[in-house]
């Protein structure tokens, strides 16, 4: 099967150390970026399957760049999911009704992190 | 009574101009009236000196020789003042020697001799000047005095005031008629007068109650370049500062919620990576650990755990006493969340050897499933830590009525050391923590059981603590409740 590629958006390097460590120990390929700039720079040359996104990321946030990637024809089908410190229901509904597949609320352990994951692909390779 | 605002204003404005309308008649009625008596009384003069000459000498030459001629005479000049009543002719002894009453007969025969009953014509008969007496009836007496000296005779004059009265009278009805027609026009000017005064305060009104209603965009225009458009513009100027407070407010509003999640995320991130690290070690996904690293990096996990925990309920202290406790009201099976946090806390239960007795009565309740949840994970979490080993924690609920109202009543009962009494209500307040030394070794801040009034108190209802022979009791209670087991509460 090929390698499932993820785009991890996260400000703090890391925490996106963290998470790009444990999805490519799970045998994923995955990407950092610091900010929108780098995501999209890496968009440009790669074909990712999913984008893990912070939703407090500097200049601009998770949101509006979601919101870039709707309204972009080759990008809106990559599936989101947000990376969330928020205490309630909020942003998860948010983020929902944006499109996104999933969320993650922080702070999650390694185990947490590779089951959602688990879960988006399976969901989206079903539906 | 209510009287609207516009009638009073109508009121007032007709009374005024009934009373102005009055007070001038009554002017212009005393003056008139005076006046025309004057004039009436100069021309009753004039006319008794005019003629009293001539009528002498009428009746001295042909009263007694060519009546008729005399006759003639006095019709022609009586009829020329039509107010004169009658004119007499009386001897200075009181006789009546003609009165023009009698001008109708045809010859005047006397049977007998007449004599005169005015009081006022008696007293004066005998002098010899002109005397007037104005009441009711003008007299004015003029003796005749002959070429020889002699008073021979008066002429006494009566003047009625009856056709001044009628004509006076005729002012007072056409008075009254405008009095009517003044009354019906200044109504209807006054009601006209008053809309258009209370026109503008019923824009007022309408604006105000836009704005009670929550709609601070309404502006009046009002330019009548009065106290009216003066009140108008600073009603604008109200509901302008308005307006800014609300948007300031809610801007600082935005600020603290962004606040929050701004802490939450600079707490959580790092929290993140490090509990995600350390777990990672003891998987040993990065490495073989041994037993002592191990014991090292579990004493960490525990203490991010921790505090995690604390962080948690920080910002959610805080969100609640910022924002307020927002509920999604549901019906919800209490009994399995409680099964299911006992179930949780099992290992730590187990540990100390403490027993657990559940009993509800009321299965589902109206409340907000998350949040309700929390409330049993706070009072739980902290029953387990107090309930010293070999200890008990009973859970009860049932339904109970208060003022007609229904309310869910949960008791958590647990045998851990007492409250002093006087700190009972203390221990829900934020970062109260009772002073024992289990307390101090358990950890915690100190705000589970703030948490648990806000939600509590967002829920309408009720939480509060007591002690008993054995224990310590926390009691809440949540309106309504759906029945389940309907003839154990009855009994």
């Amino acid at each position: 099967m090929k390698k499932k590629k993820i785009l991890i958006v996260d400000d703090e390097e890391d925490l996106l150390d963290f998470i790009a460590m444990v999805l490519s120990d799970e045998n994923y390929i995955t990407y950092k970026a610091k900010n929108v700039n780098e995501a999209l720079s890496i968009l440009q040359n790669n074909k990712v399957d999913l984008i893990l996104l912070d939703i407090m990321l500097p200049e601009i946030d998770g949101f509006s760049f979601n919101n870039m990637l709707r309204s972009d024809d080759e990008l809106r089908n990559i599936p989101v999911a947000f990376i969330t410190a928020r205490l309630d229901s909020q942003d998860k509904i948010i983020g929902l009704k944006e499109g996104a597949v999933d969320y993650i609320c922080k702070p999650f352990t390694s185990d947490e992190l590779v089951n959602r994951v688990k879960q988006i692909f399976r969901k989206v390779e079903d539906g | 009574m209510r009287l609207p605002f516009r009638y009073k204003v109508s009121i007032v404005i007709t009374s005024g101009v009934i009373i102005i309308y009055v007070v001038l008649f009554i002017c212009f009625y005393l003056s008139s009236r005076s006046k025309l008596k004057n004039e009436f009384f100069n021309n009753a003069k004039l006319y008794s000196e005019v003629t009293y000459d001539k009528f002498s000498d009428i009746y001295t030459r042909y009263y007694r020789s060519v009546y008729f001629k005399f006759r003639e005479f006095m019709l022609t000049h009586i009829r020329l003042f039509p107010d004169l009543q009658k004119v007499q002719i009386v001897s200075p002894e009181g006789e009546v020697l003609f009165n023009s009453e009698d001008i109708f007969k045809e010859i005047p025969v006397r049977e007998k001799k007449v004599y005169t009953d005015d009081r006022f014509v008696i007293e004066n008969l005998k002098t010899l000047e002109v005397k007037t007496f104005n009441g009711d009836v003008i007299k004015i007496i003029h003796p005749y005095i002959d070429r020889f000296g002699v008073h021979r005779f008066s002429i006494i004059y009566y003047f009625s005031y009856e056709r001044l009265k009628k004509e006076i009278n005729g002012i007072i009805k056409i008075s009254f008629t405008g009095l009517i027609l003044i009354l019906i026009l200044s109504s209807f000017v006054s009601i006209f007068l008053s809309r258009l005064i209370t026109s503008h305060l019923s824009i007022l009104e309408e604006a105000a109650m836009e704005i009670s209603g929550g709609n601070f965009s309404k502006k009046i225009i009002i330019k009548t370049n009065d106290e009216f458009q003066d009140l108008a513009d600073t009603f604008n100027l109200m509901t302008e500062k308005i307006r800014e407070f609300i948007k300031e407010l809610k801007e600082r509003d935005r600020q603290k919620t962004q606040f929050i999640a701004n802490i939450s995320h600079e707490l959580r991130t790092p929290l993140t990576a490090s509990f995600g690290y350390v777990d990672y070690l003891l998987k040993e996904k990065i490495g073989i650990i041994n037993e002592k690293q191990r014991k090292s990096l579990e004493i960490i996990k525990r203490n991010l755990e921790r505090l995690n925990r604390d962080i948690h309920s920080l910002l959610q202290i805080s969100k609640y006493y910022l924002e307020g406790v927002e509920l999604d009201i549901k019906k919800t099976d209490v009994e399995k969340i409680l099964k299911d946090i006992l179930q949780n806390l099992s290992p730590h239960i187990e540990n100390k050897k403490i027993t657990t007795e559940l009993d509800i009565k009321v299965k589902e309740c109206f409340t907000d499933q998350e949040k309700i949840r929390n409330v049993f994970e706070n009072i739980l979490i902290n029953a387990v830590k107090f309930t010293p080993e070999q200890g008990f924690i009973k859970i009860r609920n049932s339904l109970i009525s208060e003022n007609g109202n229904s309310y869910v009543i949960f008791d958590f009962y647990n045998n851990s050391e007492k409250i002093p009494p006087k700190k009972l209500d203390l221990i829900f307040e934020p970062f109260y923590q009772v002073d024992s030394d289990a307390g101090k070794k358990l950890g915690g801040i100190g705000l589970g059981l703030s948490i648990c009034k806000s939600i509590i108190e967002a829920h309408n209802g009720k939480i509060w603590a007591k002690n008993d022979r054995i224990g310590f009791h926390i009691f809440f209670k949540i309106p309504g409740g759906v029945y389940e087991k309907e003839e154990d509460i009855d009994s």
